[in-house]
């Protein structure tokens, strides 16, 4: 598959990538009407300039610009903390009538700086200490943007971390001990969601570790799972309301699940082939929270059925195919290695803007990748596939 | 390589992995659960309003409208919806609905949906709806179009029309008639946003309601008007608990006046007493007395030998007959009697006595002819049938004998004038009738045939009552009731009430006096129930007055009709 050709262009990344952002207009068009069209429209050729100058930018240019870019970032996430807006959080800066989101730029900047990281070092050896290095890197945009408050922003930055050490060496075992305690203390808050996850975690455990390790691990987790009803029954009603509300948004039902049911009414009666463009009731009279934004997947499964949403995912996994092909034939480590992890951001996005729009997952607000109203999240995602279509040009 | 083969193969399934489970769900709510979504889909975006048809009206026979409906809003509030209580109560205080703190007090006591008023005025609620709209005051008040049904003849005809409440009809025929009057509501379908607005929309189905039908009276309200003041100034006269008058034309059995004093004004039926409700000339049952000795005068002429009782003569001079151990008095002794005056005087021992020759068979076959015992089915509610006993009972002497003058048996008011319109109308039976017509738009629902007549009585003895009937006006019980000018017959009769304990009353008494004019080719049956007149004992002196005063005033009525045409 490999070949010395340098002028290759992959032409179907970027006829997915095009053909969404039209369903994206289209969609947004018919969600929110004009006004947010135009505004969405003026955002296109600065994502298209974006795409551009990262396809025709020497990569050596951009590794060498990584470090600087990255503690830029991280400057402007600690500034918005300070001069940023938001309804009820500090999340942007406000230019003008135009919004910019610091964190959205933060996910492009921090795969550079931790595939930068991690191509130093060839295949190392699962070692935790080595492991310092990567965490810190992730952790502190992780750590900012969570104080914003935007945890499930923030929670898109975990995905591409283990991905990454993945592709570098780590044994998928180890990467799941790391994540551990995090996912032990999550599901703890329900004993229903507890249950099913250390069974399914002994059962792993004692298959592929040895008996010390296992206990170990085993006892490692139920502490971390225990000390979340602890934390509970410590606190305050209103506190431990609070905190459920952040870390557990869908516990309340009255605020988020109305809206989780509103949109699988809205999907489920698109039926086939849908109630026609415009034509959605459910987004029209205003049953759609954030239509335009969060739950437009629903208003286009609403209007198009079945068969819209189908092609749309379809064409999603194309696109993240063609991103994985770049980090195959990448011989640029560092190149795989931003591939791998723009793929795991876009595709983690997707399925969890999907998963919870259908019912199948928490809600959270993480927008559709290159669908969704939103100037900052069409830059960055047309920012990412300029960069591994330049990544796939030039494999060296 | 082979290494990297491997982990793109990994990351490469585990995606696929991740979007089977996306498809699964996307199949589960798209296409297999397709149809609870879309049923909830549709609960949320629409909703349908009832729209209301046009109640339909009550006509008299000259075309007089006897109901009106003034379109008007009614006000609903759903208080836990309200969020500013204070703000709300003070915009209907402002539009003159209450005052601020009655209205305040209304929002904060009542826990449900509550009527808070009734009957505004149309342009009043539409101006108040759009305010409470502006200010967000949507969902907590429901302000739907309404009418206000208005008697404009109020006490006349209260009996008949009876009156409508807050959902339907109460009484009279407004109740009885209720699902033809109100007609089939219609709906629109209105398209429900998130925020609690509706909106209509041109291509959603609507069905138009459809009116209700109109009901076309035979009561003549200028006869109503005269039987009222009539009944008015005697009841209060005689200082009676009640009385009651009836007129029927007497060439169709239609029902001219059907009327109650003291009556209720259907437009504030709460301040009077539910027991005014009803019409007491079909739904009040008393023994007649006097007034139905008519069937055992009928069964003595109809016999197949009537010389039997028209050729001697009836000795109660000594003002009593006793039959077994029990005597049944005259008023007054009359002494010797001839058939004629037997009525003409209404002695009840001589009337016993033809009792003795008739046989119970043929006086029941009589009465029934008569229309006793039988419901006459006007369309009026609580319509009472009235009682004579069979055969099998009469057999018993002492029974028969006092059912021969009207004691033991009961009608109604209706059934008395029926009988005697029966005599009018030379021994035919005609049915009385209230419901000349019913019309939906221009075109008769249900219309009235000529009733079903039977023959009753020959047409002599129809002939020679008449004869009897007109005496007892000329120089017997019912001297007042004379109309100069006019031959009338009729008969009195004056019943002595059951006290509760058992036993007839000496003081309560309960008088009639039914009759009809001209005698020749009689127009009117007029038939007038005093219940319990104090200051009178007998039925000639009590109700006759009223027989006349009415029967007067319909001629001149008719009169002033006749000038009116030329």
């Amino acid at each position: 598959m490999t070949t010395n050709r340098t002028n290759r262009f992959d032409l179907v990344l970027l006829s997915c990538t095009l053909l969404l952002i039209v369903v994206g207009l289209l969609a947004i068009y018919s969600t929110a009407g004009s006004r947010y069209l135009f505004r969405q429209l003026i955002f296109l050729p600065v994502g298209i300039a974006a795409m551009l100058a990262l396809f025709f930018i020497p990569r050596r240019l951009i590794y060498g610009l990584t470090e600087p870019l990255y503690f830029l970032t991280l400057l402007l996430l600690l500034a918005v903390l300070f001069l940023g807006t938001g309804p009820g959080a500090r999340r942007w800066f406000q230019l003008g009538s135009f919004a910019f989101q610091p964190s959205e730029v933060a996910k492009i900047t921090t795969i550079l700086m931790l595939a930068k990281y991690l191509s130093y070092k060839k295949e190392p050896q699962p070692n935790f200490t080595t492991l310092v290095g990567p965490a810190l890197i992730i952790l502190i945009p992780f750590l900012l943007i969570v104080v914003e408050p935007d945890l499930s922003t923030a929670l898109c930055f975990i995905p591409p971390f283990a991905t990454l050490l993945y592709w570098q060496g780590f044994r998928p075992l180890h990467i799941l001990v790391i994540f551990l305690p995090f996912l032990s203390f999550a599901a703890g808050f329900s004993l229903y969601l507890w249950i099913p996850f250390f069974i399914t975690l002994g059962v792993i455990v004692f298959i592929r570790m040895r008996l010390f390790r296992a206990i170990t691990t085993l006892a490692t987790s139920s502490f971390f799972g225990l000390l979340s009803p602890i934390v509970l029954s410590m606190l305050k009603d209103y506190q431990r309301a609070r905190l459920l509300n952040f870390f557990a948004p869908w516990l309340d039902p009255h605020g988020m699940g109305w809206n989780i049911i509103q949109s699988q009414i809205a999907i489920g009666s698109g039926r086939i082939l849908g109630k026609g463009f415009l034509q959605g009731t459910q987004k029209r009279l205003g049953f759609l929270p954030n239509h335009h934004t969060d739950f437009i997947f629903s208003a286009i499964a609403e209007e198009t059925g079945l068969l819209g949403s189908l092609i749309l995912l379809i064409i999603i996994v194309i696109l993240l195919r063609r991103i994985l092909i770049a980090a195959y034939n990448s011989r640029d480590q560092n190149g795989a290695l931003i591939a791998v992890g723009f793929a795991t951001i876009l595709g983690y996005q997707t399925f969890v803007n999907i998963g919870m729009l259908l019912g199948l997952l928490p809600v959270t607000g993480i927008t559709l990748p290159f669908i969704s109203y939103g100037g900052s999240s069409l830059v960055t995602c047309c920012a990412m596939i300029g960069l591994v279509l330049n990544i796939y040009s030039r494999p060296e | 390589m082979n290494q990297i083969r491997k982990r793109v193969q990994l990351l490469g399934g585990g995606l696929l992995f991740i979007w089977a489970g996306l498809l699964i769900k996307l199949f589960d709510v798209q296409i297999l659960h397709w149809r609870y979504y879309e049923r909830e889909a549709a609960r949320l975006h629409y909703s349908r309003l009832e729209l209301l048809g046009d109640r339909g009206k009550m006509y008299d026979r000259k075309g007089r409208l006897l109901t009106l409906n003034r379109s008007c809003c009614s006000i609903r509030i759903l208080p836990q919806w309200v969020r500013d209580k204070d703000t709300l109560a003070q915009i209907l205080a402002d539009f003159g609905l209450g005052n601020f703190s009655e209205n305040r007090r209304l929002l904060t006591e009542k826990r449900r949906l509550f009527w808070f008023r009734k009957y505004v005025d149309y342009q009043l609620g539409d101006s108040l709806r759009q305010i409470l709209v502006k200010r967000w005051f949507r969902n907590a008040t429901l302000i739907n179009d309404d009418y206000q049904r208005i008697y404009p003849y109020g006490e006349v005809c209260a009996d008949i029309v009876g009156f409508l409440g807050a959902e339907r009809g109460l009484a009279g025929l407004e109740w009885e008639f209720d699902s033809i009057l109100r007609g089939e509501p219609g709906w629109v379908m209105l398209q429900n946003d998130a925020f609690g607005y509706s909106y209509p929309y041109p291509s959603y189905p609507l069905k138009e309601p459809v009116p209700g039908a109109d009901i076309h009276l035979t009561i003549d309200v200028d006869v109503q008007r005269i039987c009222y003041q009539a009944l008015e100034s005697q009841v209060v006269n005689t200082q009676a608990k009640q009385g009651t008058a009836l007129v029927l034309d007497a060439k169709t059995g239609a029902i001219l006046a059907m009327v109650d004093y003291p009556g209720y004004d259907p437009n504030r039926f709460g301040d009077y007493p539910k027991e005014r409700y009803k019409s007491n000339a079909v739904s009040d049952q008393f023994e007649p007395g006097s007034s139905f000795k008519i069937v055992i005068c009928a069964a003595a002429l109809e016999d197949s030998h009537p010389e039997r009782f028209t050729e001697r003569v009836y000795d109660v001079s000594s003002g009593y007959i006793q039959i077994g151990n029990k005597k049944i008095k005259d008023v007054h002794p009359n002494g010797i009697l001839s058939f004629d005056s037997v009525f003409i005087k209404s002695s009840n021992p001589a009337c016993v006595m033809m009792s003795f020759e008739v046989s119970p068979e043929f006086y029941y076959q009589i009465a029934r002819g008569f229309g006793f015992g039988e419901q006459v089915g006007v369309g009026l509610p609580n319509e009472v049938v009235g009682g004579i006993d069979p055969p099998r009972l009469l057999r018993n002497r002492l029974r028969f004998a006092t059912v021969s003058f009207g004691q033991g048996v009961t009608v109604n008011l209706l059934q008395l004038a029926a009988a005697y319109l029966c005599i009018a109308n030379n021994g035919v039976y005609l049915k009385p009738y209230l419901i000349q017509s019913v019309r939906q738009g221009k075109q008769d629902v249900f219309r009235v045939e000529r009733v079903a007549s039977r023959r009753v009585l020959k047409e002599e003895t129809a002939r020679r009552m008449k004869d009897i009937l007109e005496r007892v006006v000329l120089h017997g019980t019912g001297v007042l009731a004379g109309i100069p000018g006019v031959s009338v017959c009729g008969k009195t009769g004056t019943a002595q009430k059951i006290e509760p304990w058992g036993g007839y009353s000496d003081t309560r008494s309960l008088m009639t006096f039914v009759g009809f004019f001209p005698k020749e080719e009689p127009r009117y049956v007029i038939a007038v129930m005093l219940d319990e007149p104090r200051t009178v004992r007998f039925a000639g002196s009590a109700v006759c007055p009223v027989f006349r005063q009415i029967g007067e005033q319909i001629m001149i009525m008719e009169k002033i009709e006749a000038l009116a045409w030329e």
